[in-house]
């Protein structure tokens, strides 16, 4: 009850600060010189002798506090314009391109939380054994490694490697193969295909984007996953050396259950917050990782528009992009409330 | 013969840090007799927790228990593998904590914590029985329906028989049992509305509930110890004698030995029956209380007692121990005390005295031995 009138709270919040995000925007659009605004409303086909009647439409020959008035209007209306990089309104790009990352987030997550988590609790256990030093080289190696390097080793390895030797292999591009696209019609109801898959109950679907996710969301999990475990390592290695640790202990408790539940939530405070960070970094695009892999995704995306000059499209994906951080920072917000029941709400 | 419940002999603790080797205990000898209350009294840093933590085994890295023995149940502890330690832990010797806020976890309530303690130790199948025996008989008391009466006493009877050979219950039947007798032993420890309270986290709570609570984990199973480090000086002095009453109460009951842990000599005179004064690691004096407030002996004792404020008799000047607690890195030669005693002598600095006199009243101190006869002529 108390949890979710803090949520309407932060909700109602959302809002104020979902505005905030929107006239900044707007102010950009038309701030920046050499962007004329026009360029939101037009296809490259369009006759540049409509470009006055289009002008007229669109309102922009008014003051500037009216042009946001009818630009909020057309926002609100997911009208965001037409992004010629990628050949198709801004709205409708986000509603394909973002699924695509928000899978590959998904799954880089779920590896590098199931990987760096355990090992950060096994570096502090094993604080300055060589447990913890070899989890640390490893951990730092990874996550220094540059990821275009990383990615392009991995294929190598995976896929170039077992190939020539004629072992099954990982592929090294794309969401799925075109061979299973043409055999296996599934309806879409999220864009996620793995999760499609599994309610399609398409099983050869789902094991070809599963292979197709491997590689790229290992490659980011590898990058980010440094940053988790060590935040893990020495936010355990603080909470075992509290008095409620030593209380544990002297309750009488088994080793596991002092560590795994009474360390273990402490611990996973301060990781949540890094953990949020970085699933929120990835949501709006890895942008070398999804070059890499040819995964079309709100990174590709972005990289094409910013190439393409395509200003509409870079402006399109700076909302949508600021739209996902404020969301999953609320979410964390709630889980951090979830987790401590110290945080008044 | 005297019955012991715990006797430690010769118990040398050290860390061993990077500045130099701290020898935190420094061959303490103690005995605990059954159902006594004792106390440990003596500075800040004198080793006295440390005196705590060894005998519960959870001395902290770089602290380790390096010699000696602490006898418990005919079983030398320093010796048990760690997972017989820690069933001892909490059910045989149990240990309340100075700071109830930090020692509680502030994200699991209570109850959850409270739990824990039966969950991990007591035979939890035959709890279960309990259990329902008790809440058959919480019906019984309510009910008026005749037959419905005799089914219950049915019930009861047939689960008293049962008692004695369990069945396996439930993870989910253990839980509910253990809470509810979590519960129940928080109404032993007068706090009211226990359903209630359980459900709370340790930080909506009051310092002395907290405290309460804790007690009630450590006598939760029936210790045939408890420690009580520093364990109500976190608490004003209201709360504190509230808390040292229910102990005594407590212990009539449940006929634990209380050791008491503490740097107030307030609390040793009401509650303790017995009293060990410890000085850099070292038990310097130990004898009964009354014996100790009387008669005083050791020299740090007679500086202790005199630095006690009084309220009644004439005004004067607070006495008070010159100098500090001496570094435990590098202790001073001898008598550890010797360069706060305003009655040392080139002895006191060349050789460290023995415990002396007679069982009922020991005392660490040269004047009491080889400078006997000085100190006679000089008190002449």
């Amino acid at each position: 009850m108390k949890l979710s009138s803090f949520i309407l709270r932060r909700l109602i919040l959302l809002v104020f600060v979902l505005f905030g995000v929107a006239v900044l925007v707007f102010l950009l659009t038309r701030a920046a010189p050499g962007i004329d605004p026009i360029f939101a409303y037009v296809t490259p086909n369009t006759p540049s002798s409509a470009y006055p009647v289009i002008r007229e439409q669109h309102h922009l020959n008014d003051p500037l506090y009216v042009q946001i008035w009818y630009w909020f209007w057309d926002v609100l209306h997911g009208d965001l314009g037409y992004s010629p990089s990628a050949g198709m309104p801004v709205s409708m790009a986000a509603a394909i391109f973002f699924p695509a990352t928000a899978e590959l987030t998904i799954a880089a997550t779920i590896i590098s939380l199931s990987v760096a988590i355990p090992l950060g609790i096994l570096s502090a256990l094993k604080s300055n054994k060589w447990q913890d030093h070899a989890t640390r080289l490893f951990v730092m190696t990874s996550s220094s490694m540059a990821v275009f390097w990383l990615g392009l080793m991995l294929q190598f390895v995976f896929f170039y490697l077992l190939r020539v030797n004629g072992l099954p292999s990982l592929p090294p591009a794309g969401r799925i193969s075109p061979d299973v696209l043409v055999s296996q019609s599934i309806t879409h109801y999220t864009g996620l295909n793995v999760l499609d898959s599994v309610l399609n109950g398409n099983l050869p679907y789902l094991v070809d984007s599963l292979s197709h996710l491997v590689l790229p969301a290992t490659t980011l999990a590898l990058v980010s996953m440094g940053l988790t475990a060590r935040i893990m390592r020495s936010s355990m290695l603080e909470v075992l050396g509290q008095d409620y640790i030593t209380m544990a202990r002297g309750k009488g408790l088994p080793e596991r259950v002092v560590i795994y539940k009474h360390a273990f939530k402490n611990a996973m405070l301060p990781t949540t917050t890094v953990v949020g960070l970085s699933f929120a970094s990835l949501l709006s695009g890895a942008v070398l990782t999804e070059k890499i892999f040819a995964w079309n995704g709100m990174g590709s995306w972005a990289a094409n528009a910013a190439l393409a000059n395509d200003t509409v499209g870079i402006i399109g994906f700076t909302l949508v992009t600021a739209t996902i951080f404020v969301c999953v920072n609320l979410v964390v917000d709630i889980v951090y409330a979830i987790l401590d029941p110290r945080i008044s709400y | 013969m005297e019955e012991y419940v715990l006797s430690v002999q010769d118990l040398k603790t050290k860390f061993f840090t990077r500045h130099g080797v701290v020898n935190a205990l420094d061959g303490v000898n103690l005995t605990i007799r059954k159902g006594e209350i004792m106390g440990v009294v003596g500075e800040t840093g004198c080793g006295k927790s440390v005196l705590a933590l060894s005998i519960m085994g959870l001395v902290k890295y770089p602290g380790k228990v390096v010699e000696g023995s602490v006898v418990f149940r005919g079983r030398d502890l320093t010796k048990l593998d760690p997972d017989e330690m820690r069933k001892i832990r909490g059910s045989g010797i149990a240990m309340v904590f100075q700071d109830p806020l930090t020692f509680l976890n502030p994200v699991f309530t209570i109850g959850d914590q409270l739990s824990e303690v039966f969950l991990f130790h007591a035979e939890m199948d035959r709890k279960v029985v309990e259990y329902r025996i008790a809440k058959a008989k919480e019906s019984l008391a309510e009910s008026t329906n005749d037959g419905q009466r005799d089914q219950l006493i049915e019930e009861i009877n047939t689960l008293e028989r049962a008692k004695e050979a369990p069945a396996k219950a439930s993870s989910k039947e253990a839980r509910k049992a253990a809470w509810y007798f979590s519960t129940e032993m928080m109404r032993l420890l007068e706090i009211s509305d226990p359903e209630r309270v359980a459900k709370f986290y340790p930080h909506e709570l009051s310092g002395g509930m907290r405290q309460r609570i804790m007690i009630a984990m450590a006598l939760a199973l029936e210790p045939d110890l408890l420690i009580a480090d520093e364990a109500t000086t976190a608490l004003d002095v209201t709360t504190q004698a509230q808390i040292l009453q229910l102990l005594k109460e407590l212990r009539s009951r449940i006929n634990s030995a209380i050791l008491i842990i503490t740097h107030d000599l307030g609390i040793v005179a009401q509650t303790c029956e017995r009293v060990a004064v410890m000085y850099a690691g070292k038990i310097v004096e130990f004898t009964q209380t009354r014996e100790l407030f009387s008669n005083p002996k050791h020299p740090y004792t007679q500086g202790l007692l005199s630095s006690v404020p009084r309220m009644s008799g004439p005004e004067a000047d607070l006495e008070w121990i010159p100098g500090s607690v001496p570094d435990m890195i590098n202790l001073p030669s001898g008598c550890t005390f010797h360069p706060r005693c305003p009655f040392a002598q080139k002895l006191c600095e060349q050789e460290a005295p023995e415990m002396l006199g007679e069982t009922s009243h020991l005392v660490r101190c040269h004047l009491y031995g080889k400078l006997q006869a000085g100190r006679q002529a000089y008190e002449k």
